[in-house]
């Protein structure tokens, strides 16, 4: 039942979009992009009350759901595995269509809508045609299903017992939040793609519009992978054990890529709109942040690369291979279509002015993005030409990208008070001196307290002038409303960042951990503070089983616990118990178990806090574009 | 505008080669079991092995956690020393970052597959349950 009606409707919806594109007479644009939208949200409770009536025809019910799964994880299960994030992915598309057609259609054209269309029939073309979360189970496996169709009025046969999601994804609550969040941020980069494109190609305004409705539809879904990365590497932190956040794994380095990107646009575009100038630059970087999400999304799904990411899957990635190709292409013939526009742009005239400071920010969030690409796809290039294996080791990242964020925060310090004039160095320093000697102070104070190195010296000194700095200018301007609202945008997101640098060279610098070995009912001494352990306890739930080990200290009891998920893939996982302070965390694991003795492992994680808070106050920065008296 | 665009060029292509040669100083090589055999390793360089966790092959000795992994063709016993992940099983696939010495790798380093399948080079999709002995 379910699977035949999925299957029909998103036919139905594969068949609208192309009467949308091919459409002349632009009749019903607005109808159809809303039953669109509808037929997709349809979909997507379609197969919500398929995993949750656990409707085990479905192929993608039975391999990723169980009926012993809880509530909250057969939700998220629908973005558990490839067919069903699609899925996802149209509603998303669909909505963001249905957002850019009010707030910021063109009203001299139905290009961007057909551009819109187009991407859109890309990616409902799959589930279309290639695999779709509705298809039927044809044959079943021992748990779940292994073969399975994707034509309507088939046979079909149920399996008693559904599979369940990856255990991983149904450990903490933050999972069920962190891939849409990405998803969203991937998704709506297609709509300054639009907007560039579109405006460029009907070319009935010569004027800078694209670059206005390019901007501001790039800062929602910059917000959202602000948001999804920092919950993933929160998730990485509070649920893997290893105590650590970022890896530079390829599929965390893909969505990084877009972000950078996304940031040194929402700073080039402020400069086109004064100056008019980066006109060229500017069109690069929208149709980069569009393609670099069509090549993450490849990176993550074609299991091209050896990554802890490992979704294994089937050929999706030539699909959007060719995706990545035909949409570079529209770019492409688009932007040499303008040629004549693009040389229009204007000279940069001050290089330590705000124009300048900012082709400066460009060019180190563009060359961060760049490097971290070439890392991400280098391993691919050396097996084409040696047919070796290899991985990027971390050194690399830290050799070339860390000197480079480094100066970006330098630069941030300047941003709170740019002219267009030239920077004059003597009289900055005049009227920051008083700010410039707390930093110091406050760093030199900090450094008596803990190991140094150069690195960490600058980046603190950086950082403490960069917070002291914008909070100050938060105080001086912030009540007599002076600066356009996109500037106190940038301002909260600077600190954000300024708190974050904090906490990560806090993190980098001062962590370390121990080993140590004991007995039920012992304690152990770790930082000043002892550690009492307990015995295992063993609980039972409908989903898993679950081994917990108490261990308190003066103040709390923590668990750090193995959860051994039922008739799934045969995995266990565990959390660690963190004890949490502002400054650092302890953070214990437990290595092995053997009767009641533990070798536990026991880190002391510097500023983790700090850079959620970091993180947090940066993603907040959507406030001051609430305001209402746009400058 | 041509001069700008030069310089453009000029200023990706250093970024380009600057990756490039730091990327190739810092990779880590990457190998299944069987292919141990036919490489040529000097004593103490760091590889990446990977293969699938012997079943009934995993022990405690001295405080190292001892087993054996396999692609299907040949196995190789692991001396590990680190932090075992969460999501260390029997039969999964894993990655480990060590040193080879006689046949012995020792390991301090292990990445764990999320997933039960494991995709080889040539993308074709072993089954775990088919290798386990």
């Amino acid at each position: 039942m379910i699977y035949n009606t999925g299957i029909i409707f998103s036919w139905i919806s594969f068949s609208l979009l192309i009467f949308l594109f091919f459409n002349k007479k632009n009749l019903y644009t607005e109808i159809l992009v809303r039953v669109n939208l509808f037929i997709q949200v349809f979909l997507f409770c379609l197969l919500e009350v398929g995993l949750f009536l656990n409707d085990f025809s479905l192929s993608y019910v039975a391999n990723y759901s169980a009926e012993s799964t809880p509530p909250l994880y057969k939700f998220a299960s629908l973005w558990g595995s490839l067919d069903g994030s699609i899925l996802l992915w149209n509603l998303c598309l669909s909505l963001f269509m249905y957002f850019y057609l009010k707030l910021y259609k063109d009203p001299s054209s139905n290009i961007d809508i057909k551009i819109f269309t187009l991407i859109m029939i890309f990616f409902v073309g799959y589930t279309v045609f290639s695999s779709s979360p509705f298809a039927g189970c044809i044959e079943l496996a021992t748990i779940g299903c292994s073969a399975s169709t994707i034509l309507p009025f088939a046979e079909l046969v149920t399996s008693n017992i559904g599979r369940g999601p990856n255990p991983l994804l149904q450990n903490h609550p933050l999972m069920a939040i962190h891939p849409p969040m990405l998803y969203i941020g991937y998704v709506g980069m297609t709509m300054p793609f639009v907007a560039a494109t579109s405006r460029l190609y009907s070319r009935k305004d010569k004027s800078n519009s694209w670059i206005e409705v390019a901007e501001k539809t790039t800062y929602i879904p910059w917000l959202f992978l602000t948001i999804g990365i920092t919950l993933g590497a929160a998730w990485s932190y509070e649920v893997l054990g290893w105590g650590g956040y970022w890896a530079w794994d390829p599929v965390e380095n893909v969505s990084f890529i877009p972000w950078l990107l996304a940031t040194a646009f929402l700073h080039s575009a402020k400069i086109q709109k004064t100056q008019n100038t980066l006109l060229n630059w500017n069109y690069i970087l929208v149709g980069l942040m569009f393609l670099s999400t069509l090549f993450g999304t490849f990176i993550t799904r074609s299991g091209v690369l050896i990554s802890v990411h490992a979704f294994s899957n089937g050929n999706i990635g030539t699909y959007l291979l060719f995706g990545m190709l035909l949409f570079g292409l529209i770019f492409i013939g688009i932007g040499s279509k303008n040629i004549e526009y693009f040389s229009k742009s204007k000279k940069i005239d001050n290089w330590f002015g705000k124009s300048g400071f900012f082709v400066f920010n460009n060019i180190f969030l563009f060359s961060s993005a760049l490097v971290i690409f070439i890392g991400t796809i280098f391993p691919l290039i050396y097996e084409t030409l040696y047919s070796r294996q290899i991985t990027v080791g971390r050194a690399y990242y830290d050799i070339l990208v860390g000197p480079l964020l480094l100066i970006l925060l330098g630069l941030m310090i300047f941003s709170v008070k740019l002219s267009i004039r030239n920077l004059n160095i003597q009289k900055w320093f005049n009227e920051n001196v008083i700010l410039i000697n707390i930093a110091l102070i406050v760093t030199i104070f900090t450094l008596f307290l803990l190991n140094n190195s150069y690195i960490l010296i600058i980046t603190a000194s950086f950082s403490f002038l960069l917070i002291f700095t914008t909070v100050s200018n938060f105080y001086k301007s912030f009540r007599l409303t002076k600066g356009s609202n996109s500037y106190w945008t940038g301002q909260i997101a600077h600190l954000g960042i300024g708190i974050f640098a904090l906490g990560i060279i806090l993190n980098v610098s001062q962590s370390f951990s121990t080993e140590i070995e004991l007995n039920s009912f012992q304690e152990f001494n770790f930082n000043n503070d002892t550690y009492f352990v307990y015995n295992t306890i063993e609980e039972s739930l409908p989903e898993k089983n679950v081994l917990k080990l108490p261990i308190s200290n003066s103040n709390q009891t923590k668990y750090t616990s193995l959860n051994i998920f039922k008739n799934s893939a045969q995995q266990a996982i565990s959390s660690p118990a963190v004890f949490r302070s502002i400054i650092n965390d302890i953070y214990i694991t437990v290595k092995f178990i053997n009767e009641d003795s533990y070798k536990l492992i026991v880190r002391n994680n510097y500023g983790v806090l700090i850079m959620w808070i970091g993180l947090l106050i940066t993603s907040l920065s959507f406030f001051p574009r609430l305001r209402k008296n746009e400058v | 505008m041509k001069k700008n665009f030069i310089i453009v060029l000029l200023g990706i292509g250093l970024i380009i080669y600057a990756s490039t040669i730091i990327a190739s100083r810092n990779t880590i090589y990457y190998y299944t079991t069987s292919e141990t055999e036919n490489i040529e390793i000097t004593t103490n360089e760091r590889i990446k092995l990977g293969g699938f966790v012997v079943e009934d092959s995993v022990s405690q000795e001295d405080g190292f956690t001892v087993f054996t992994i396999t692609d299907g063709n040949k196995d190789i016993e692991i001396v590990f020393d680190g932090f075992i992940p969460e999501l260390f099983q029997e039969n999964m696939g894993v990655i480990l970052d060590g040193v080879l010495d006689n046949d012995i790798f020792f390991a301090d380093d292990m990445l764990v597959k999320h997933d039960n399948e494991y995709v080889s080079s040539d993308g074709e999709t072993y089954d775990v349950k088919s290798y386990s002995k």
